[in-house]
């Protein structure tokens, strides 16, 4: 078991997301970087889909109530009792050690995976908290102090006290994550149903900077800047959306759907963030500026090729690697 | 740093694991008396590791704990550097895995001996320190 010594609001338990009741009216919900969990999951030993802790606030501090093999992935900075561990890490703590979390510079949410997993009851197939509706992870809320969180049953893999981590992503795959010379987040993305009923502002979409508003969370992100404007006005019924869906409401900012996405909304669709660009939206930070770069069903095809493979990568060489270490720390 | 017994079975055990995990064909280790090679998959080694490294040599330097490329990015690098024993100098990149080169014992570290993003053998010598009490 795990205890949250103290945590921040809004800090909840995900996976990979509920996938399948949208037709209900039920959220996906799941990871907000669902890479980063990935990897946290496999640098553990667990299946990659495994529920872990995403921190979106922080500072966060954990009491391991037994060894535990663990990895914080994505933003954060952690330290075990005092001691920093590298980015993209995992390590095996003692009973009684304290895990420590903070915030990063540049990314927004760190994930913490656990040998075992999360072991809270599956809720239609998932364990991701929904906090609008109050069901799944840990009693439908977000983490407070004092809870005790149980764990499953670690995998046979072996994992090294020593610890090990990975390249991250954004380095390990720099070619493929460009950046503006601005500095703006290059987010790719295909025109949508009615991206041409914005005429002239279609294209000013795509070239223009845009800047993540503070009126942003997991259900979407609102965006600053000019308005886009319809040439004519449309009534449109309701129609289901998912993450990445960029609409653009009456007055005139996008709002950039997320995990916790709403399964229906009636307004136009200017663009589709392509999946493979999706995490790297879910670590950005209020007040981030980002710019949509149009792309082809093809590169997103790429990107997700290339990310798959990482994937495979890290599973691969992390079980290698984890037993050779086992086996050499044991001679 | 212990030296290695190679006729122990879990020594020899561990070494093959790291180099199926380097993805390495094989290897040859000569000592002053005697020669281990080991292959993997059949290959024959491409390098020969030569570990005649004596105990005085082998307490003021840190030796790299498997095969891999010599990063310097993941954990600061400035020298001269104080460390507590334990702490992570620098790691070793496997695919896309990083394995932590630890300081085993309290000590300033006074020197690298490989460049960045060099490929590296198992024990190959990788810092110079000078032990603090």
């Amino acid at each position: 078991m795990i205890e949250i010594v103290d945590t921040g609001p809004l800090n909840t338990i995900q996976d990979l997301g509920r996938l399948g009741y949208r037709d209900i009216g039920v959220t996906v919900s799941g990871a907000m970087d669902p890479l980063a969990l990935r990897i946290a999951n496999l640098l553990v030993g667990n299946d990659a889909a495994a529920a872990a802790v995403e921190l979106q606030t922080f500072p966060v501090r954990i009491r391991f109530q037994e060894k535990t093999a663990f990895a914080v992935t994505g933003g954060g900075t952690a330290t075990l009792d005092g001691e920093t561990l590298p980015p993209w890490w995992m390590q095996t703590a003692d009973a009684g050690q304290i895990l420590d979390v903070g915030p990063s510079k540049t990314s927004a949410r760190a994930y913490l995976a656990i040998g075992g997993g999360i072991d809270v009851a599956p809720v239609m197939g998932s364990r991701s908290t929904s906090l609008r509706g109050a069901f799944g992870g840990n009693d439908g809320r977000a983490l407070r102090k004092g809870d005790v969180l149980r764990l499953g049953s670690p995998a046979a893999g072996l994992r090294p006290a020593g610890g090990f981590g990975v390249v991250p992503p954004l380095r390990e795959l720099a070619s493929l994550f460009p950046v503006a010379d601005n500095g703006a987040l290059l987010i790719r993305a295909l025109p949508a149903g009615e991206h041409d009923l914005f005429g002239p502002d279609a294209e000013r979409f795509w070239n223009e900077d845009w800047k993540i508003s503070p009126q942003s969370d997991r259900t979407g992100y609102r965006l600053s800047g000019q308005a886009l404007r319809l040439t004519v006005p449309v009534e449109m019924r309701s129609h289901g959306i998912v993450a990445g869906v960029v609409q653009v409401p009456p007055g005139g900012e996008p709002i950039v759907q997320m995990s916790d996405a709403n399964t229906a909304g009636g307004y136009p669709k200017i663009a589709g963030i392509v999946e493979a660009d999706l995490w790297r939206l879910g670590q950005v930070r209020i007040g981030a500026r980002l710019r949509f770069v149009r792309a082809s069903h093809a590169e997103a095809r790429m990107l997700d090729g290339a990310i798959a493979a990482y994937v495979n990568d890290v599973e691969t060489t992390a079980g290698q690697v984890g037993r050779a270490l086992t086996a050499m720390a044991g001679r | 740093m212990s030296r290695l017994d190679f006729t122990d079975p879990a020594v020899l055990d561990a070494i093959a694991a790291a180099l199926t995990a380097a993805g390495v064909d094989g290897i040859e280790i000569a000592q002053s008396s005697r020669t281990l090679r080991l292959v993997v998959a059949g290959k024959p080694p491409r390098a020969t590791v030569h570990l005649d490294a004596g105990p005085a040599a082998a307490a003021d330097i840190v030796t790299a704990p498997m095969a891999g490329l010599l990063d310097l990015r993941t954990v600061p690098s400035d020298l001269p550097r104080i460390v507590r024993a334990g702490e992570i100098l620098a790691c070793l990149r496997v695919g896309p895995v990083l394995v932590p080169v630890r300081a085993s014992k309290a000590c300033t570290v006074t020197r690298c001996l490989c460049d960045a993003d060099a490929l590296v053998g198992f024990g190959d010598r990788l810092f110079d320190i000078e032990a603090r009490p």
